[in-house]
């Protein structure tokens, strides 16, 4: 079996061949080869995909590649959560907006200027983030600054036209090959207001205006609506198997009444588009997961990504596994700090997997993985020692 | 007539308004300013802590709490300075250096003004430097670092020896938190204290202070 079947098996609720496990490492190696201390044997310019296959487990192509686009140009919309990256299926184009950018530095100033008025938003992108392995841009400014800004930025998403990129997914696809899934990218945000919260408002400051401004929220949400049916319906259509839509759900910041009202209904509509096309939806669910579990399997959510057990959240997978019912796919459940030599001593990294390895068992609805990525001083060596466990131990179905 | 219930309930529905005018009321009814500030704001903020620490409310109730009881401090703080009572005590706090998140930091900035003390949030992206000069300038009893990521929980360290070799460490707490962070490693590192969660984050500072 390819590293692809076998994870479209996993993740389809079939049994595949073998566990399979699909380490993401875009964050060590962007950190790594930046600060040129990728380990031996690897030259400095080894490229990610040359390290994974030393590793030996499958391609994780979840995640989009946020600092890869075709022209600088196309990072332009970052500060409204709007994305042009290589790989995707779909070209947001806006219409009837005047943008005004400026360079200050590593940030970025844009002006909208619409019809019905301006909007501003800068991110930045440090070498320091670039040091750190970090991939995403941080908005340091949002573009929703007083309430008139709702309707301004309503008029920004009501207009924005999505046209399907379908060869530039196809580019991707046959880049993964059979080595893994390459999941076609839809927003870091599930649902309107899951948007304005990650993207338009500072994270602390959008509770406030829930309370403040509910009308003009509301508004905003309904004029984006459109934005997410084209996107849902262009990806519905496209040649992917598996759609990626939202990220970082957290039982404290996407708390258990947000996700079940402003959440699951779209994860929901997707899902209801995707399954009669035989496709998957995919969340990269790298958060606090407790207060949310049992609602996960209620979202039509086929796999939940990057799922971090103990230490590092108050879940352990054996509990993970038993509130997703056999409905939703666990990929994950190595947490990062496993990885960390002043986390975990060699000896106390091989009980934890062995531990984790029992909890698994027997390996069903599972794909093995670092959650949410591998670190960027992980020890090397020990991606390797997973490797021989999942070869020694991840026979499927996996008994004694 | 101090009516604890009322307190509580216009501060968990967050009625800024509402909370002004209970304590101006509470001051005209003669109730002395201690006693507002205790029984009427304090108390309602700590129950919102438990409930919060409980799982029955969620972050914008607490959110909104707070800023009602800010609402309600605004009226006693003029009457405070002047009272011979203990002026509030100073919290600095910050996310260290390299790190961005930022959602856990200012809920706990909240939960501590709620909780009845003066913080000074430094933000996020904090060198050891600029926690040093807030030291000098501000004067804290206590200073915090938030720290989301396992590369930059060792910026924590690292803050605290610059604070030592500039000679400050003797004269406050110093205290940690975030999801990866341990009380071990709070330990290890030489801090003061650890604490899980918001609603703990004030218990926690109330301990350190009393040590
Ligand atoms: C939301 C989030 C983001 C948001 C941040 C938005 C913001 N404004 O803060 C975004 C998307 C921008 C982001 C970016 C990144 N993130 Co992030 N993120 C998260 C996530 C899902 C939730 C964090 C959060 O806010 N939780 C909710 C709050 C309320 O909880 P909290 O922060 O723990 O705070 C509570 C307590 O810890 C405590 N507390 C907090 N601070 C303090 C301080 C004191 C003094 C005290 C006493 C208590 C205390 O009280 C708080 C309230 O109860 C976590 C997952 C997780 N398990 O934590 C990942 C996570 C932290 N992120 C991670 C990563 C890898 C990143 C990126 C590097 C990703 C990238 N591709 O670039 C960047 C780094 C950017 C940077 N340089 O900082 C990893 C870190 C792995 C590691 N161990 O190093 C995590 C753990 C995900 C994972 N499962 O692996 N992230």
């Amino acid at each position: 079996m390819t590293y692809k079947e076998r994870i479209l098996k996993a993740a389809r609720g079939e049994w595949a061949d073998h566990l399979p496990w699909v380490p993401r490492i875009d964050l060590w190696h962007n950190s790594n080869s930046m600060r040129g201390t990728l380990p031996k044997p690897f030259k400095q310019d080894a490229s990610l995909d040359e390290i994974a296959d030393y590793i030996g487990g499958g391609y994780h192509k979840i995640v989009p590649e946020f600092l890869k686009v075709r022209s600088p140009e196309d990072n332009i919309d970052r500060g409204i959560g709007v994305y042009r990256l290589w790989g995707m299926a779909y070209r947001p184009e806006l219409i009837g907006v005047d943008r005004e950018v400026k360079k200050e530095g590593d940030a970025t100033l844009v002006t909208y200027h619409t019809p019905i008025g301006s909007v501003s938003c800068k991110y930045i992108y440090t070498e320091e983030m670039k040091r750190a392995g970090a991939s995403i841009t941080w908005i340091t400014e949002h573009v929703i600054k007083e309430p008139k800004d709702y309707k301004i930025v309503g008029y920004i998403f009501k207009n924005i036209k999505i046209h399907p990129d379908y060869d530039n997914y196809l580019e991707f696809q046959r880049k993964v090959g059979d080595k893994g899934v390459a999941a076609a990218f839809a927003n870091l945000s599930a649902s309107p207001m899951h948007h304005i919260m990650k993207e338009f408002l500072d994270a602390t400051q959008f509770y406030l205006e829930m309370y403040d401004h509910p009308k003009e929220m509301q508004g905003l949400s309904e004029d984006m609506e459109p934005y997410f049916d084209q996107i849902f319906r262009v990806l519905a259509d496209s040649p992917a198997e598996v759609i990626f839509s939202g990220a970082n759900y957290d039982e404290m910041i996407t708390y258990p009444p947000f996700f079940r009202e402003h959440i699951i209904p779209h994860l929901q509509k997707l899902a209801d588009l995707l399954h009669p096309k035989g496709k998957l939806l995919l969340c990269h669910c790298d958060g606090e997961n407790k207060g949310l579990l049992d609602l996960i399997p209620e979202s039509g959510m086929d796999i939940a990504e990057a799922v971090c057990p103990q230490p590092m959240t108050k879940v352990t997978i054996r509990e993970v596994k038993k509130a997703f019912k056999g409905k939703v796919t666990i990929f994950g459940g190595v947490p990062s700090v496993a990885l960390l030599e002043e986390s975990m001593s060699d000896e106390e990294f091989e009980h934890f997997m062995k531990n984790l390895f029992n909890e698994i068992k027997p390996g069903d609805r599972f794909i093995l993985g670092v959650s949410d990525t591998t670190p960027p001083d992980a020890k090397f060596e020990r991606l390797l020692r997973i490797t021989e466990m999942v070869q020694d131990w991840g026979k499927l179905p996996m008994t004694e | 007539m101090l009516d604890q219930e009322k307190f509580y309930t216009a501060l968990s529905q967050g009625k800024m308004d509402e909370v002004k005018r209970l304590t101006q009321e509470a001051l005209d009814a003669g109730e002395p300013v201690e006693k507002v500030l205790k029984e009427g704001l304090l108390s309602s903020m700590d129950r919102i802590g438990v409930r919060f620490k409980n799982g029955e409310v969620y972050i914008p109730e607490v959110l909104i709490a707070a800023r009602a009881m800010h609402a309600g401090m605004a009226v006693l703080k003029p009457i405070l300075s002047k009272s011979s009572a203990k002026k509030a005590q100073k919290i600095i706090i910050g996310t260290v250096k390299g790190d961005l998140h930022d959602i856990g930091k200012n809920l706990v900035v909240m939960m501590l003004e709620g909780g009845g003390f003066e913080v000074v949030d430094l933000g996020i992206d904090v060198p050891a430097n600029k926690f040093i000069e807030a030291i000098k300038t501000h004067q804290p009893q206590v200073v915090g670092m938030s720290a989301l990521l396992t590369t930059t929980m060792i910026e924590m360290k690292n803050t605290i020896q610059a604070v030592e070799w500039a000679g400050l460490r003797n004269q406050i707490k110093m205290i940690v938190g975030g999801a990866p962070v341990t009380n071990k490693f709070a330990q290890d590192i030489g801090a003061d204290g650890y604490a899980p969660d918001a609603a703990s984050a004030v218990d926690l500072v109330r301990k350190v202070l009393a040590e």
